[in-house]
């Protein structure tokens, strides 16, 4: 059985690992009004995705204003294929049977 | 399993639905068209004005248009320089979407740049060469437009090329009926301007088309961002996910 990357299984880590590996980059505020999180909650979801070396942070300017956003990782993009890949694999097994 | 399964299902769709706003978003596109609009009228305004008083003697007012022709110029050539006005012109539409930024970037961009410069300037020669061939009195008013879209459409085909994946495929709605719009005029539909209006026989389908398929792009970036907002949400419903398989 494949093993479940726990980092990115939480439904919301989830949603900002597919989000971002469907865009290059997107920014704070991007992610706050899709996913509607609280400024904190998404915080912190990012700060975790960051430890794991799955997303990377980058900060600048959009004129005078700034600017954070992420994207992913090359690390972050193959294990969101590894976890999709372990689902598709745990779903199809034999002892999938719902039992 | 069966929540696993619409899990790994809603991901990809997120992703794929991301993807399919971030490359729609052509506010910039619209509002650099619009702009283009306007200072090009300016010009063609103060250049008739000009060409009016010059004839009639009034060097005052000539004076004046011609005054009022140099800050256009200037902006336009400011507008059309990706690092000058293009950039200003990105982080101005940039602030029109308040959900805030998402960007596809364009990949090997540089082994491309050879292929941009020979397709810009074979732009450019073409156009040159119908104006020449127009003020020869070798192209008839009527087929101006048929004519330009022979080299029109390649150029706004390979833009396109250019610019993929940031450029969706609905970009190719422009040529598409810019071609169409020739053909009409090959068949004998009466969409010729006359004499006084033919600049407008090209410029009118250029920018047109140009502005339609990007608002039509537009509505499609976003029907992409609401379909991803309600799914992006409705997983956060039911927040737990359930127990990890073992």
């Amino acid at each position: 059985m494949s093993e479940i990357d726990r980092v990115i299984h939480e439904p919301v880590r989830l949603r900002i690992m597919s989000i971002l590996q469907g865009v290059d980059r997107a920014d704070f505020k991007f992610m706050l009004s899709t996913l509607g999180l609280s400024k904190g909650n998404l915080s912190s979801h990012i700060d975790k995705l960051e430890q794991a070396k799955y997303v990377k942070v980058h900060k600048g300017f959009n004129g005078k204003m700034t600017l954070t956003e992420y994207s992913l990782t090359k690390r972050g993009r193959q294990a969101l294929s590894e976890y999709w890949a372990a689902l598709d694999q745990i779903r199809n097994s034999p002892q999938d049977d719902g039992s | 399993m069966a929540h696993s399964s619409k899990e790994v299902q809603q991901s990809r769709e997120i992703a794929r639905l991301a993807r399919t706003y971030a490359r729609n978003r052509s506010l910039g596109v619209v509002l650099s068209l619009l702009i283009f609009i306007l200072l090009f009228a300016g010009m063609s305004i103060f250049s008739y004005l000009g060409g009016i008083t010059y004839r009639e003697g009034n060097f005052l007012l000539f004076g004046v248009c011609m005054a009022a022709l140099v800050p256009l110029c200037a902006a336009i050539v400011y507008m059309s320089v990706p690092k000058w006005g293009g950039r200003r012109l990105e982080e101005f539409a940039n602030r029109l979407y308040r959900e805030g930024q998402v960007s596809v970037s364009i990949p090997h961009q540089k082994e491309r740049q050879p292929f941009a410069v020979v397709l810009g300037i074979t732009f450019g020669c073409c156009v040159l060469g119908t104006v020449l061939l127009g003020f020869l009195g070798y192209m008839p008013l009527k087929y101006a437009q048929p004519v330009s879209a022979l080299y029109v459409i390649p150029f706004l085909v390979g833009l396109w090329f250019l610019m993929r994946p940031e450029a969706s495929l609905i970009s190719l709605l422009w040529p598409i009926l810019y071609g169409l719009h020739a053909m009409l005029i090959v068949a004998g539909a009466p969409i010729v301007f006359s004499e006084q209006w033919e600049a407008l026989n090209i410029g009118l389908p250029i920018v047109g088309y140009g502005i339609l398929s990007a608002l039509i792009g537009h509505a499609y970036s976003r029907y992409a961002l609401h379909k991803l907002r309600r799914i992006a949400k409705d997983g956060r419903a039911s927040e737990a996910q359930g127990p990890l398989p073992q």
